[in-house]
């Protein structure tokens, strides 16, 4: 028998140290991955798929975080991040940061209490620079997004960044923002590309669904934005439509029915470029927040529960889904707010609806 | 080597017989296993299921690793008839992990060859079995151990290696 060559352990198959790199703990991984390049890259494809199957993380709002479940650890925030950032959302194994001397963005409201006796407001009349980025802890990579600064990058301490999405785990596709200013609702840009704005449409909640941006209103009617690129690279939306309409009482007028034909933006004289160049955000009035509370002026007042809702667009786990979280808050007087219900729904695109989500087999687990 | 008679291809014998197949190592030498036994190997129960004849050959597993590899596809898919003194099936799931045990008492090249032969052949259970092994020398071992272990040639430039030490601090620490 011809004697084999000897086995090498340097070019064992990727497929096959991943399932070795399964069974160690991230110390003992972080060993392994400095063996050798062949083992480097195997452990870097194995952790990269392992955050692509959603590994559930909490991001603490000055970018530290933990990782939850049994090998879950608490990572402190990166010491050479700027010291002045905020946290404003996540996406895969991506932070996206803000980086400011508004230190009412980034001053925990108590806190302030407790230093100066009141809760801070903030002020209208106050701009702050801001520099926005994406950072990846894992690999300690950065990318900034100037397209987004030159539209967010000075700002009133009352414009809020509400959500900050990226398409895919890649810096370099696009990144989807969510303010409470009414000319800049949604700041989509794609880093070093372009950027693209689109004002107040009623939509305040966002989320990337198959090739589509989709929105919520307060009244949840579903809007899909559709994505494109110009010859540059940088993000268009060439028309958005109306694909859920929410059901109208007797006699309610509906405040969207011009959404449902496909609205051609190229029509607008203030959409793209054009719009983020003359763009003030000065000028923008304050979004409706998608809270109502059942607070009624005509009534003398006593006290009594508030009732508020809030809606929240997201992606299903395995992206088969598009889903919507309604969440009531109920607050007594005097007592703390707790949650009074949570229901879920899903988009019925095709048959225009949402449909009510019910009981734990109607999701995959773990979501 | 462990090789069995030779046999034509797929062959069914009845009165009770059960269903053999036979596989044909890298270096020629033909081993009859039972179906049930085989089929361990996804890999293998593709070519049945493809049909053929004279054996199936398996050009990246030799003999010695093959024989390791079916005395554990034999003992996984063991008709579970009550012996005698392990009649409960706890103490049956005892005796396996027993005989996994002592099937990892093999030296590293040996090792790297079933992990390769488990992967190519697609035992999921002795892929798992070795693959724990391995994981189980390397814990709380320094990369310079493990290197040293495995025969494994450093080949980081030393940028690199300031770059990784670099890494696991910031991740680590």
């Amino acid at each position: 028998m011809a004697s084999p060559s000897p086995p090498a352990w340097a070019d064992l198959l990727p497929e096959v140290l991943g399932e070795i790199v399964a069974c160690l703990c991230d110390a003992d991984v972080a060993r392994l991955r400095a063996v050798c390049r062949a083992w480097h890259s195997a452990v870097a494809c194995k952790l990269q798929d392992q955050e692509q199957e959603a590994m559930p993380w909490i991001v603490i709002p000055n970018g530290s975080f933990c990782t939850i479940g049994d090998t879950g650890v608490f990572f402190n925030r990166n010491s050479r991040l700027p010291r002045n950032v905020t946290c404003l959302g996540a996406t895969d194994s991506w932070l996206a940061l803000d980086c400011t001397d508004d230190v009412f963005r980034r001053t925990n409201s108590f806190d302030a209490y407790i230093r100066d006796g009141k809760f801070p407001e903030p002020r209208s009349d106050v701009k702050h620079e801001h520099n926005y980025l994406l950072h990846n802890p894992f690999y300690e990579k950065t990318v900034s997004l100037p397209e987004l600064d030159s539209i967010a990058g000075h700002v009133n301490e009352t414009f809020e960044i509400r959500k900050v999405l990226m398409r895919s785990a890649s810096p370099n596709d696009l990144v989807a923002v969510t303010t409470n200013n009414d000319n800049c609702t949604i700041i989509l840009c794609r880093p070093g590309k372009g950027s693209w704005v689109l004002p107040y449409l009623g939509v305040f909640d966002v989320a990337f669904f198959k090739d589509k941006l989709y929105g919520i209103t307060r009244h949840e009617d579903l809007v899909a934005f559709d994505l494109a690129d110009d010859d540059d690279g940088s993000p268009i939306v060439p028309n958005f439509k109306r694909v859920i309409r929410h059901p109208l009482a007797d006699g309610e007028e509906d405040p969207w029915s011009w959404m449902d034909d496909d609205y051609d933006t190229d029509d607008g004289e203030e959409s793209g470029d054009e719009a983020a160049d003359s763009f003030n955000p000065d000028d923008g009035q304050l979004v409706p927040s998608d809270d109502e509370d059942g607070v009624d002026e005509e009534v003398p007042y006593e006290p009594k529960d508030y009732i508020t809702t809030s809606r929240l667009l997201v992606e299903s786990c395995g992206g088969q889904e598009l889903l919507m979280v309604r969440r009531q808050v109920q607050s007594p007087p005097f007592h703390p707010p707790y949650t009074r219900k949570v229901e879920l729904f899903k988009a019925d695109i095709d048959a225009g609806r949402w449909v009510s989500v019910t009981g734990r087999d109607a999701l995959p687990e773990g979501e | 080597m462990a090789a069995a008679d030779s046999c034509d291809g797929i062959s069914t014998s009845g009165g009770g017989w059960e269903k053999t197949v036979t596989l044909v190592s890298s270096d020629d030498a033909r081993f009859e296993v039972r179906e049930a036994a085989a089929s361990l190997s996804q890999t293998v129960r593709r070519m049945i299921r493809a049909g053929g004849d004279g054996g199936i050959p398996l050009p990246k597993v030799d003999a010695r690793t093959l024989s390791t590899v079916l005395e554990y596809c034999n003992k996984h898919a063991a008709v579970p008839a009550p012996a005698p003194e392990s009649s409960s099936a706890e103490a049956a799931a005892v005796d396996l992990e027993w005989f996994d045990k002592e099937l990892m008492h093999v030296d590293l090249a040996t090792l790297c060859s079933l992990i390769r032969a488990a992967d190519y052949l697609e035992v999921a259970g002795l892929l798992d079995l070795t693959c724990k092994t391995v994981a189980d020398m390397i814990k709380s071992k320094t990369a310079e151990e493990i290197r040293q272990m495995f025969g494994i040639q450093n080949d980081f430039t030393p940028e690199e290696e300031e770059q990784l030490s670099r890494e696991n601090a910031g991740v680590f620490e």
